[in-house]
């Protein structure tokens, strides 16, 4: 599979972004872009440990690679990391939800009694099988959503 | 090559299901849930051990949770508990804590007094600091390794007055308190920079992620620090 370049990237992302309006997603962007540069650089001057962020496996497809890794970091782990706070959570007497408050007083909140936590691990299901499929599109056979995600 | 119309697709379906995905929490700063992920590692850890109090819940029980630093402020949620010595104890997070010279935010943190609302607690009443980083980008992880460092050696547990006005701390000088620098990046990447931690006793801790094989031996480590309270 050939590589994805990173103007083909900005403009999917974009598209997203338009589209779903997650403001993770413009996070993603400027996250994926730095370390795809910042590889490409350390591949010109030879840096040991920067020439380790890819593995052997996708040092053809960097930011394919950057990109996925991204994706499974923000996306998946999120809903993860969600899942586990309202699991916590609600062992705790009279907690029934969290603010999560900035300086500003403006809060993002999380359920913790009305949390499905069924339902958040079948999506995390549904949202690995889409992962994996994105992964096929972009680097072929050579992608493995199990290896990628270390799941068991 | 521009991407085909299948791999426009593919993500598009992908954020489609995100966007309704039972609990998931679209953040604008997703650090500030990776830390409220890491203060819930410590509060389960510590439950193991402790029977832990929530405070400053709203009237419809809602947990506030703090995203910015500042000192001690009760109009924000943390947890209360008596450890076997009848010490009061609180986890908090995102606290300035007063070092020899300087006030410096600890995230995720445990202090063994209780201190009054408006109050920068001191350094020597810290007994549990975590710094907590959800990388943006790996690289900027250097640069926040010695944040790390600067702020861990102004609480360290001893200064000296070298040249004034204010004692300066060290690394050197060891420390009173349970630390990490604690990340989702991977374990195998930025080696070095963990090397750079570690030779300051300061115990990077990679790959903190839900449910893998390191977040599974950072809470032992947590819980064996909770049964020593």
């Amino acid at each position: 599979m050939p590589e994805i370049i990173p103007d083909d990237f900005d403009d999917v992302m974009n598209r997203m972004s338009a589209r779903h309006g997650l403001p993770e997603i413009d996070q993603l962007r400027t996250a994926v872009r730095t370390d795809y540069f910042e590889f490409i650089r350390a591949r010109a001057i030879p840096v040991e440990e920067l020439n380790n962020m890819v593995p052997q496996k996708y040092l053809d497809t960097p930011l394919a690679y950057f990109m996925l890794s991204y994706f499974a970091g923000h996306f998946i782990n999120s809903v993860r990391e969600s899942r586990y706070i309202a699991e916590q959570f609600r062992n705790v007497a009279g907690v029934t939800s969290i603010a999560i408050i900035d300086a500003n007083e403006q809060s993002e909140q999380l359920p913790v009694t009305d949390f499905d936590v069924e339902q958040s691990i079948a999506d995390e299901r549904t949202l690995i099988k889409l992962f994996g499929e994105i992964g096929k599109e972009l680097l072929g056979e050579k992608f493995n959503v199990t290896d990628f995600l270390s799941l068991p | 090559m521009a991407l085909s119309i299948s791999v426009d697709q593919a993500i598009d379906k992908f954020f489609a299901h995100l966007k309704g995905t039972s609990g998931y929490l679209p953040v604008k700063a997703p650090g500030n849930r990776y830390e409220l992920f890491i203060y819930s590692l410590v509060h389960n850890a510590l439950s193991k051990y402790h029977t832990l109090k929530p405070e400053g819940l709203s009237a419809t029980g809602q947990f506030r949770f703090k995203a910015s630093p500042t000192f001690i402020n009760n109009s924000f949620s943390y947890f209360s508990f008596n450890g076997m010595s009848r010490t009061n104890y609180e986890l908090r997070n995102g606290i300035e804590v007063k070092g020899h010279a300087l006030e410096h935010e600890i995230d995720v943190c445990i202090f063994n007094k209780v201190h009054p609302h408006g109050e920068y607690p001191l350094y020597s009443t810290l007994i549990f600091g975590l710094e907590c980083k959800f990388y943006k980008d790996a690289s900027s992880l250097k640069g926040e390794a010695r944040k790390f460092l600067g702020a861990m050696s102004d609480l360290s547990a001893d200064s000296d007055l070298i040249k004034g006005p204010q004692p300066a701390g060290c690394a050197h000088f060891g420390f009173s308190f349970f630390r990490a620098f604690v990340t989702n990046v991977s374990s195998t990447r930025r080696t070095r920079l963990q090397d750079f931690l570690s030779s300051y006793h300061l115990y990077p801790k990679f790959g903190i992620e839900p449910g893998t094989g390191h977040t599974h031996s950072f809470s032992a480590a947590i819980e064996n620090f909770a049964s020593s309270l």
